[in-house]
């Protein structure tokens, strides 16, 4: 009976990493509903582990191996394979006077003078990217998250997801070309992905 | 350039708006999935495999063959010390005089009256890689392949030989004679999610649940040598039974107890843990394999080491519990069993008094021998 005693180490390591976990869910999942279930989800398989591990300082990275084969696995689902649905789906978000009239750190989706809509409130200039990455399919936007936030090699991240390297490329070089869109920053790169990986994605039926 | 995209997603995560974690949901959570997968309620010394290396040596020169492994010393000394594992060896009793050495890591070591259970695999976590093979391992260094393959939930009874265990698709409950592997008892359709064998009655919660992910308070009790059933009804919701005594551990909003299931009588109660100034407070109980000592843990979210209280269930008495780790593990008579840096310990759980000398010594987790 080692699980009561240690629920004291617990507490501490939720209070301590419970931001930076959930960031990566956030950003994984692109919902903070779903981000929240995610990390409680992903938090409760550390409780569980918790007097196996042979030191707590492992807990950090147990944990985030569990949001990413949680998330994965969620990824996995037929419902998951297609864009979260949205009212509207902006082309570009692009910067727009606020109300006081100044121009810096204001973004809104593009052409979003019909109305009210999810996207088109004002969103500080930091969190530009982070509303961009909604609009990226799913496994685009795990992708993402993985190469350039995570910065996972092709490799670890095509293991993570359980795909080939092909479809990774892919993903990584659509959701780039959409970012770069969306954010009209043409800092963005280009993924370099050569054209037999896509052949072989293609001719495997493995890309969504 | 791809440096620019990691900065602005970094710089965009920064500014996300962060939700307060709820840590006792967390917690309570937590102990309803560890209630519902516990492999074996009569695990022994499974924690302090887990403290110490999973890399620990093999005892050189010291198998179950090895001279002056006394089976009727060995076995009084498990009455007293229980057993525990390092690696791939077993110590029986609160000595390395009996060691007994298994083909791969053990996982988990359940504790029966004429010996233990343990099982083994590939690495040394109880849900790790790769499947667990089950062994009998008696108090005589004898040690047999129990026929037990893929299984959900294990439980090994303290009082008997018994060793009772879900199949892995839950069609069947399955109760064997742990020292001869000779199946006793087959009960069909009853699937489980908690499994508990005592006094020669098999406990297990029924899969009704209400509403939420609570437990429903109802387990059916079989008896092993008529086969008879009956349905057993607590006042409370039952998150895992051990020793014949169902627990409810204490939420906010929810006190908690422990209930003699055969007597139906309520011999712990303890009260809802509350709000204080860091927010709901969790408590928690932890039973001794035999079912007499509760010891209670109450926390709260500021991350403070949580404070027990050692309660003894037949004569009522409670003393704090002031023992020297927060990490420790059960012998079958109620002391309590755990590694520090050095070495092994039992302890007296009310007193928090120490054999004189150590279980084992350790040196870099790793068995001292001789000395």
């Amino acid at each position: 009976m080692s699980r009561q005693p240690v629920e004291s180490e617990f507490t501490d390591f939720v209070h301590t990493w419970w931001a930076s976990l959930y960031r990566t869910s956030y950003l994984l999942v692109g919902d903070h509903g779903l981000a929240e279930d995610l990390l409680q989800t992903s938090l409760t398989k550390t409780y569980l582990a918790w007097p196996r591990l042979r030191d707590p300082a492992a807990a950090p990275a147990y944990t985030k191996k569990a949001i990413l084969s949680t998330a994965a696995s969620w990824f996995r689902k037929r419902s998951w394979r297609n864009e979260v649905p949205q009212d509207h789906l902006p082309e570009t978000l692009v910067r727009r006077s606020s109300s006081r009239g100044d121009t810096a750190g204001i973004w809104s989706a593009a052409g979003d003078g019909d109305g009210p809509r999810p996207h088109s409130e004002e969103i500080d200039d930091h969190l530009a990217i982070v509303e961009a990455l909604r609009c990226l399919s799913p496994r685009q936007r795990a992708v993402i998250v993985l190469r350039y936030y995570e910065e996972m090699s092709v490799d670890e991240t095509a293991t993570t997801l359980g795909c080939t390297t092909g479809t990774i490329k892919r993903h990584c070089f659509d959701g780039l070309a959409r970012l770069r869109g969306l954010l009209d920053d043409p800092k963005i790169p280009d993924a370099a992905i050569p054209a037999h990986h896509l052949a072989i994605a293609t001719t495997q039926g493995e890309v969504r | 350039m791809n440096d620019h995209v990691t900065t602005l997603m970094r710089a965009g995560a920064e500014h996300l708006a962060i939700p307060r974690p709820d840590v006792a949901g967390l917690v309570a959570r937590g102990r309803r999935q560890r209630a519902r997968r516990r492999l074996a309620g009569g695990i022994a010394a499974a924690s302090v495999v887990g403290l110490l290396a999973t890399s620990v040596a093999i005892v050189p020169g010291l198998t179950n063959s090895g001279s002056g492994f006394s089976a009727s010393a060995a076995n009084a000394a498990y009455l007293d010390g229980g057993a525990f594992a390092i690696g791939s060896t077993l110590y029986f009793g609160n000595s390395d005089k009996y060691p007994v050495q298994l083909d791969n890591p053990i996982r988990t070591v359940g504790y029966s009256k004429s010996g233990v259970v343990v099982s083994t695999g590939k690495d040394q976590w109880s849900d790790g890689d790769g499947p667990s093979r089950f062994w009998f391992v008696s108090t005589a260094g004898r040690v047999s392949l129990l026929p037990i393959d893929g299984v959900r939930h294990v439980d090994v009874g303290l009082d008997s030989s018994y060793v009772a265990y879900v199949e892995r698709d839950g069609a069947a409950v399955i109760v064997r004679d742990a020292s001869t592997g000779a199946e006793v008892r087959r009960f069909s359709g009853v699937g489980s999610d908690e499994l508990s064998i005592w006094k020669g009655k098999l406990y297990f919660g029924s899969q009704v649940r209400p509403k939420g992910e609570r437990w429903a308070n109802v387990l059916v009790e079989l008896d092993v040598r008529t086969g008879d059933r009956r349905k057993v009804r607590v006042n409370e919701s039952i998150d895992y039974v051990r020793a014949g005594r169902s627990v409810a551990d204490p939420l906010f909003g929810r006190p908690g107890a422990v209930t003699d299931l055969q007597t139906g009588k309520r011999v712990l109660a303890v009260p809802d843990p509350g709000v204080g100034n860091n927010g709901a407070k969790y408590a928690s109980i932890g039973l001794s394999p035999d079912g007499q000592i509760a010891v209670v843990w109450t926390g709260d979210q500021s991350g403070e080491p949580s404070r027990g209280v050692a309660h003894n269930l037949d004569t009522g008495a409670s003393e704090p519990f002031v023992a020297p780790t927060e990490r420790f593990n059960w012998t079958p008579s109620g002391d309590i069993i755990y590694a520090d840096g050095n070495s092994i310990k039992v302890c007296d759980v009310f007193t928090a008094e120490c054999d004189s000398e150590p279980v084992l010594r350790l040196n870099g987790g790793k068995p001292v021998v001789g000395d």
